[in-house]
């Protein structure tokens, strides 16, 4: 896994926190709209994982497969 | 007689271990197992027997496919030999249970063993990452189930590396190309996100494979989780029980491991009218209260204006109570002596020329007596 660029699911359930955020009664304005600018951004990010369209197929060396 | 080769007990037990090797460099012997013993943990002795022969066989513990039982039918593969002291016997090389019967029989002490052993304990599977950025996938390259598993998974979700191991499914070369596959995988410096194995169904005697103890240890002990997908009917193969999940079906596998993209898009579609929603909400609840504030200050203004106009009016009034020419408009008048006001008859003497100003008129006037009041 590559540590400095975040996963789907880490992008996904980031954007569900701030979703949840937004969603809470004592937000205020300024707040919110720090939170939407985050959401949109958390959103574009995930959709250009969905764009992504090939899977990159290698196959091991034969001589892996016996170890 | 005299042509006849002479030798020595010994040259003869290697001649004829010479002779065996050559004449059986590769066999498989089928038969009932019979008088199964382990000795000293590391030791197997047991006889095959069908109806008429009956044949002593030696190995090490390390070539059983799991715990046996006198009475299961076995394949056997193995070097037969001459040993100096003890007499003939074949050495074995490999063994698996065969026919429906046996490897059930084998596969259920297996899975008892296992069992007891907590190797199937629920507490011990991990989740799998969703989706996963790399998957190790080990199967045949040749098999439908390869086919189907990657058309599924690009299918539902790209920007995934594969990395591929080419293995054997079934026969004698799956169960260590398999293992060697999980180790290999397991000591990548970068390993996959999640390991999945994975094959069609088949017969019994097929799926052997995924219910070998040694295979099954090997899917326990992967420090990757993993995913094993064996598509059958009826029996759970041990390999699956140990697996952190298990799908029924190669394509199931697929679905299992990544989001369809499609549905993932609309989820985000949503999220994306939620948050704008949200947003909206907020603003609006913000706005109200503004209009409301504004609505409170001019009532406010309002308050202070009209008492401030209410004082006026008092002043006013008191203002004309105070005015000078309404008391003239009422008939009284006013003095003055050289632009002086007249308040005192002190201030008048007789002769003086005085103004008298009354409402509508200033006249001029003489005194002709002044008579103080006391």
């Amino acid at each position: 896994m590559n540590d400095d660029k975040p996963t789907y699911q880490q992008l996904s359930a980031k954007l569900d926190s701030v979703l949840s955020q937004l969603q809470e009664p004592d937000v205020d304005i300024d707040q919110a709209l720090k939170l939407y600018e985050e959401g949109l951004q958390l959103a574009k990010k995930c959709e250009a994982h969905l764009k992504r369209a090939e899977n990159k197929l290698t196959k091991l060396a034969p001589q892996a497969k016996l170890g | 007689m005299s042509q006849a080769p002479t030798v020595s007990v010994s040259q003869f037990v290697g001649l004829l271990n010479q002779t065996l090797e050559y004449a059986y460099p590769d066999i498989i012997i089928t038969g009932e197992l019979a008088h199964f013993s382990v000795r000293k943990d590391k030791w197997v002795y047991f006889d095959l027997k069908d109806d008429l022969a009956s044949v002593r066989f030696f190995g090490t513990v390390y070539q059983l496919p799991g715990p046996l039982e006198d009475g299961m039918m076995l394949a056997v593969s193995g070097m037969p030999r001459l040993h100096p002291k003890f007499g003939f016997t074949v050495n074995v090389q490999s063994m698996r249970p065969i026919g429906e019967g046996s490897i059930k029989k084998a596969a259920d002490l297996l899975k008892a063993k296992l069992t007891q052993e907590g190797l199937f304990d629920e507490s011990r599977k991990r989740a799998l990452p969703y989706p996963p950025e790399h998957i190790g996938l080990i199967t045949s390259s040749e098999s439908a189930a390869y086919h189907d598993f990657i058309k599924v998974l690009g299918a539902r979700w790209g920007g995934m590396q594969v990395s591929l191991a080419d293995v054997a499914v079934q026969g004698e070369m799956a169960v260590p190309q398999i293992i060697a596959a999980i180790e290999h995988f397991n000591q990548l410096p970068l390993t996959p996100d999640v390991l999945v194995i994975t094959r069609g169904g088949g017969s019994t005697e097929d799926l052997q494979a995924f219910s070998d103890e040694q295979l099954t240890r090997a899917v326990a002990a992967s420090r990757i989780p993993t995913l094993v997908a064996i598509g059958h009917e009826v029996d759970v193969s041990l390999a699956e029980l140990a697996a952190d999940r298990r799908a029924s079906t190669p394509s199931n596998a697929a679905e299992m491991l990544v989001p369809d993209r499609r549905a993932e898009s609309n989820h985000i579609q949503l999220q994306r009218r939620s948050l704008r929603q949200s947003v909206q909400k907020i603003i609006e609840i913000a706005d109200r209260s503004t209009i409301e504030r504004r609505q409170k200050i001019l009532i406010l203004a309002k308050q202070h204006l009209n008492q401030a106009s209410i004082n006026l009016n008092h002043q006013q009034l008191l203002l004309g109570a105070l005015d000078p020419n309404k008391a003239l408009r009422r008939g009284y008048a006013l003095l003055s002596k050289d632009k002086t006001a007249i308040y005192s008859g002190s201030q008048l003497a007789v002769g003086d020329n005085i103004e008298v100003k009354i409402s509508d008129a200033t006249l001029t006037a003489e005194v002709k007596k002044v008579t103080i009041r006391k």
